[in-house]
């Protein structure tokens, strides 16, 4: 799988699902909807039902008086017109019956309408034949029957055979429609329920797609870590190979430099010797054969001869000085370090010691803190400190009482000894330059062995120990030097990769 | 004397004589020679047999570390009562430490300043008038 269609798969994931919510909300509404549909179609269809009882009812009551009412006309038995009687009685109420379950459909009230008055018809002719019949007047009850009761129950049939079939034309329509609504709802939750079975399928499948690519993430960041790890440790293992190349290189140039120097020191001093002999026999000649007016010029050359033998071991001297400074500098950077647990209070108290008559003659104060301990290198933390301390004395304003300090502050498994001095300051210009090897800044009025290595090497070992030097300075104000170290030094192997 | 820098062996040379040593100096540029001179074409060192020698050995050789001489000279039956004077400009302390370790009678560094070298050379010297050298056996 691609990158680009990996990420379109996971962003895909929460569209699928508010999809997925959409479709279920919907089904649910629709389905809602057509339930309720259901449920009122069959309500419909059950009142048609009723309807259609309760006509068949009607119809039964007028039928059943009628012939209650002929058989007391043809028998004059009394139970006949009991029952003639009671089904009489049951006609009203169940005409009114019928006109409040049809009042929401005007064709039927249309037809109660002209149902009602042959009804009331129909049942004035039954009264009147048996008021008839029981006044004594059985003809005229006869003629009665033969002339309007048979037409009567005949009209009342026909409107009631309508309305029957109003009522079986609903019936149908509304069995239609429920049989749909039905449909629908099978329809609809059969078709979300796929639907939702789809959404799913996807999103499982997407889902699977995207754990696939984080896994495959997951093994291709392994992989670089343990590439990364690899070039770390490969580049380390270079740049110590580098750093001891230049050990070697530093020592083997300074051993063959100084070898020449031997040279041109001994053969200048031998000339130097020579010199005397040369012109004590060349004023000796010069008086065997009396050129006396020419001794003064004897002496300029001699004292030409002599700046420039002079000034040739001044440079060897110095020249010297710095190829001793190479080979110190080189001589340290092999020095294996042996860390120990150091208290920095106690250290650089004894450091102080040392040069305590250097400070006195200078009129300066130096002050120690409290210090926080320390497990590195001793040596190399006394050379550091005493080349720091040695400098702010050597480099302090005149005129003004030297106060030198020496601070630390702790954070985070590294220490900052701070060391400041009220002396002379260094130029912005020249804050970087210090650290460089026989570099100086400001005036040059110190006597002594300085050949600007005191910082330069105190970088080197500050380094090696794993920390950093850095300094801040005003001019004229004075300086402090920053000394950063990791409290526990070498670092467990585990940090040092990260 | 086996110094490969001819100016140095001048000054050395120089030196001795002002300090009064007249004895034959002789001089081996390398390492090379200075092995068939000191062992012989046959490299058992019987050619000194006899002799009184006192070997000045440089350690900075073009063609090979004095070291190996030294080491080659304290194992040789005839040669290893041979004093030999280190005389280097290598003042570096594990050298000193080997070279002392093989054997070595006198451990001298160079030095640049011409005087602190001739005193040194000369005192040397002055040593080497007073001291009793072995015959090699």
């Amino acid at each position: 799988m691609t990158p680009s269609t990996a990420s379109r798969a996971a962003r895909s994931q929460p569209i699928l699902l508010a999809l997925g919510f959409v479709i279920l909300i919907t089904i649910s509404a629709v389905s809602i909807w057509l339930v309720t549909r259901v449920e009122f179609g069959a309500e419909r269809v059950a009142h048609t039902l009723e309807v259609r009882n309760k006509l068949a009812n009607l119809q039964l009551l007028l039928r059943r008086s009628e012939s209650s009412q002929r058989g007391y006309l043809l028998t004059s038995d009394l139970g006949y017109l009991a029952t003639y009687q009671d089904d009489m009685k049951a006609i009203a109420p169940a005409l009114d019956e019928l006109a409040s379950t049809t009042s929401d459909n005007p064709r039927q009230n249309d037809f109660l309408a002209a149902l009602q008055p042959t009804v009331n018809a129909k049942l004035d002719e039954l009264r009147e034949t048996v008021r008839l019949y029981q006044s004594g007047d059985a003809a005229g009850a006869s003629a009665l029957v033969g002339k309007s009761g048979l037409t009567l129950m005949q009209e009342t049939s026909t409107v009631i055979g309508r309305m029957e079939n109003e009522e079986q034309r609903l019936q149908s329509v509304r069995t239609a429609a429920l049989a749909n609504s039905s449909r629908w709802l099978l329809i609809v939750t059969f078709t979300g329920s796929i639907l939702i079975l789809v959404l799913a399928a996807i999103s499982v499948l997407l889902l699977r797609h995207s754990l696939k690519e984080q896994q495959d993430a997951n093994r291709m960041l392994e992989a670089t870590n343990q590439n990364l790890e690899t070039i770390v440790a490969k580049r380390t293992a270079l740049l110590s190979e580098a750093n001891e190349e230049i050990q070697r290189f530093a020592y083997i140039v300074s051993h063959d430099l100084r070898s020449p120097l031997v040279n041109i020191m001994g053969f200048a001093s031998e000339l130097d010797a020579w010199r005397k002999q040369i012109f004590e026999r060349l004023a000796a000649l010069r008086a065997q054969v009396g050129g006396e007016q020419d001794g003064e010029s004897d002496e300029a050359l001699r004292s030409d001869v002599e700046e420039a033998l002079s000034f040739i071991k001044s440079s060897i001297a110095k020249m010297d000085r710095l190829i001793g400074a190479l080979l110190k500098l080189s001589r340290e950077g092999q020095r294996e370090f042996q860390p120990q647990f150091i208290d920095m209070s106690q250290l650089l108290r004894s450091t102080l010691k040392a040069m305590a008559h250097q400070a006195q003659a200078v009129n300066a104060k130096i002050n120690i803190g409290e210090l926080p301990t320390i497990t590195s290198d001793r040596l190399a933390l006394e050379q550091v400190f005493s080349n720091l301390m040695d400098n702010a004395v050597k480099y302090l304003r005149a005129g003004v009482p030297g106060s030198i300090e020496v601070r630390a502050t702790e954070s985070d498994g590294a220490i900052t000894y701070e060391v400041h001095d009220n002396g002379r300051g260094i130029d912005s210009k020249d804050r970087e330059r210090i650290f460089d090897l026989f570099r100086r800044s400001g005036i040059q009025d110190r006597p002594g062995d300085g050949i600007g290595l005191a910082h330069a090497r105190a970088r080197a070992l500050v380094r090696r120990l794993g920390g950093s030097i850095n300094v801040e300075s005003e001019p004229d104000l004075g300086t402090v030097f920053k000394v950063t170290l990791p409290k526990r030094w070498p670092l467990p192997a585990s940090e040092m990769m990260t | 004397m086996i110094e490969d820098d001819e100016g140095h062996a001048r000054l050395i040379e120089k030196n001795l004589r002002r300090a009064g040593i007249h004895n034959e100096i002789v001089r081996l540029a390398d390492g090379a020679s200075a092995i068939t001179f000191l062992f012989g074409s046959d490299g058992s060192g019987l050619v000194n047999k006899g002799r009184a020698l006192l070997i000045l050995l440089d350690l900075n050789l073009p063609d090979m570390s004095g070291v190996d001489i030294l080491k080659r000279l304290k194992e040789n039956e005839h040669l290893r009562v041979t004093p030999v004077v280190v005389l280097t400009t290598t003042d570096d302390r594990s050298e000193i430490q080997r070279c002392y370790d093989l054997g070595c009678n006198v451990y001298i560094t160079k030095p640049v300043n011409y005087e602190n070298f001739a005193n040194a050379i000369q005192q040397l010297g002055l040593f080497v008038y007073v001291m009793q050298v072995p015959v090699t056996i």
